[in-house]
């Protein structure tokens, strides 16, 4: 038995859809919104995957509740090895300072995830020619980068010590205390914000400098982990506030400082003061951007259509 | 026509030769044989300070351990992980050659360079503290410990390469740095699950912890990374 087939459509023959110039129609933004483009996809960028930006999240946010934790059941035990104006230190008061030690560490997690491998691996796969083949300066590149990297920064170095500081302040026993304690939160704020700046400008620097992902990473890694403890030992021998180049160093140094905690004992050298730790940040931020627009600069200049 | 298969062992010599000969011309020799002179600024500024005294040559042997934390990964783990990354790993499967030759060729091509950074830089470090810092078997013990240290690094860091190729750089400078080195510190007979335990004990840093046990140790973690290794890379598609 046989079927008849049903009779396939005539194809058309030498057809070609020519659509011609086609106006774009999609949004249209100003040049000075073009950063907040980049920031986002920066950020889209280090969500992705179980390996750049959650880690450190969720390393973060255990430190949190560690800390929160103990600042709540040990409240009235004392810190062994930390004073406070030459007194003894409870927990309740110095566990917030302390804790910038283990978000530091989560810090260059990200760093080594996301941070020191961004601009390195934008010149690997060529994408600074489709970056500055379209309206974005470098100025837009740089300030969405950094912006992302800060924000992304922040959620480990800056949104943890607050939430630590509201809950010294909600644990206060009183009025007078809690408003006491409203000094705790802009503390908070300046050694996250001074820290969030240093751990997202360095690595972009340094990625912009090296400009192979796997080598920028590894050099890092080296100046992170041997070349700042050389400058502090070099502190130790000459002049003790070069220690403050260290940004780990100098993150905890601002925390202690600000908080009058001291360390008697071993360490104690490895502390530097309130203002050289806070300079340092700011300076090697600040110049951290400038090393990175000028590069930035460089390769828009040999860009696709940079001539034009 | 006649054709000749390669045994598992010409193919790792070969591998071995060829991953040498790419170290050899890329950036990432030049950059170890940079950060190998770095440590050597700690026992320089030491010297110049003219406080030179055998606490200063552990410092000095400490901060040259450091090394296994960066530099088994530029040059084990990249080199495996970008094989695995970038696809090419599927030209190698497409001859005759069995996978596990690929982790061993790479692994024994490119330790010798791993290892010869760090004892540079342990012997630039002796030469300039001098006898007042430590005698010639201290060196001996130290270039043994950062040796065997950098062998289990290495280890390490190509099962990481295999476990998570796009990450392999930072997962393997991250697990040396922040599990390896604080957890060999402790004073808990979990460090023997570290490198950084074996290698600062056979340097005779180690206190009271026994050379056997940190020999075993270093053993046992370069067979089970090395043997973590094959086993991902036999399951790679």
């Amino acid at each position: 038995m046989t079927h008849a087939t049903e009779a396939a459509p005539p194809v058309k023959k030498g057809v070609i859809h020519d659509i011609g110039y086609a106006r774009y129609a999609g949004e249209r933004r100003a040049p000075s919104t073009l950063w907040r483009v980049i920031m986002r996809h920066q950020i889209a960028h280090a969500w992705k995957t179980w390996w750049r930006w959650k880690p450190a999240i969720i390393g973060a946010v255990i430190t949190t509740v560690v800390c929160g934790v103990i600042m709540y059941v040990s409240s009235a035990s004392r810190i062994s090895g930390l004073t406070r104006a030459g007194g003894p230190l409870a927990f309740i008061d110095g566990t917030l300072a302390y804790s910038f030690g283990f978000y530091n560490k989560f810090a260059f997690l990200m760093t080594m995830t996301v941070g020191a491998a961004v601009v390195a691996r934008d010149q690997e796969t060529g994408a600074f020619a489709f970056y500055f083949s379209r309206p974005v300066r470098p100025r837009d590149y740089v300030i969405g980068k950094v912006a992302g990297m800060v924000v992304v920064m922040g959620t480990i170095l800056l949104a943890g010590p607050l939430l630590l500081a509201a809950f010294r302040i909600g644990m206060a026993g009183d009025t007078k205390t809690m408003i006491d304690l409203l000094p705790w939160l802009g503390r908070a704020l300046t050694v996250g914000v001074l820290a969030s700046l240093a751990y997202a400008t360095l690595p972009l620097a340094l990625s912009a400098l090296v400009g192979k992902r796997t080598i920028s990473l590894a050099v890092w890694a080296a100046y992170y982990v041997m070349g700042t403890s050389l400058l502090s030992v070099v502190g130790m021998l000459t002049w003790k506030p070069l220690a403050a180049i260290d940004p780990a160093n100098a993150v905890v140094s601002l925390a202690f400082g600000l908080w009058d905690i001291d360390m008697p004992g071993r360490d104690k050298n490895a502390l530097v003061g309130v203002a050289p730790a806070a300079i340092s940040l700011a300076a090697q931020s600040i110049l951290a951007v400038g090393l990175l627009y000028n590069r930035v600069s460089r390769q828009a200049a040999g860009a696709v259509g940079a001539s034009s | 026509m006649t054709t000749t298969t390669l045994t598992g062992w010409q193919a790792t010599a070969a591998l071995a030769r060829l991953s040498l000969k790419r170290a050899a011309r890329g950036k990432a020799l030049w950059v170890t044989m940079a950060l190998s002179l770095v440590p050597t600024l700690y026992a320089i500024a030491f010297r110049a300070a003219d406080r030179v005294s055998p606490d200063r040559w552990e410092g000095a042997v400490m901060m040259t351990s450091l090394l296994l934390t960066v530099i088994p990964p530029i040059l084990v783990a990249s080199s495996i992980a970008d094989e695995i990354d970038d696809k090419t790993s599927a030209y190698l499967w497409s001859r005759a050659l069995p996978r596990w030759s690929i982790v061993l060729g790479k692994f024994l091509g490119l330790v010798p360079i791993a290892i010869a950074a760090p004892i540079v830089a342990v012997a630039i470090s002796f030469a300039v503290l001098g006898s007042a810092a430590a005698s010639v078997s201290d060196l001996e013990r130290a270039v043994a410990g950062l040796a065997l240290g950098t062998i289990a690094a290495s280890a390490i860091a190509a099962m990481i390469a295999t476990v998570m190729p796009r990450f392999a750089v930072a997962g393997a400078v991250c697990w040396l740095l922040l599990i390896d080195a604080p957890v060999g510190a402790l004073d808990l007979n979990l460090h023997v699950i570290t490198a950084s335990f074996g290698a600062r004990t056979v340097a005779g840093f180690g206190g009271e912890a026994s050379l056997a046990s940190a020999l075993i140790s270093l053993a046992v973690i370069t067979a089970g990374g090395l043997a973590i290794a094959i086993r991902r890379m036999d399951r790679i598609e």
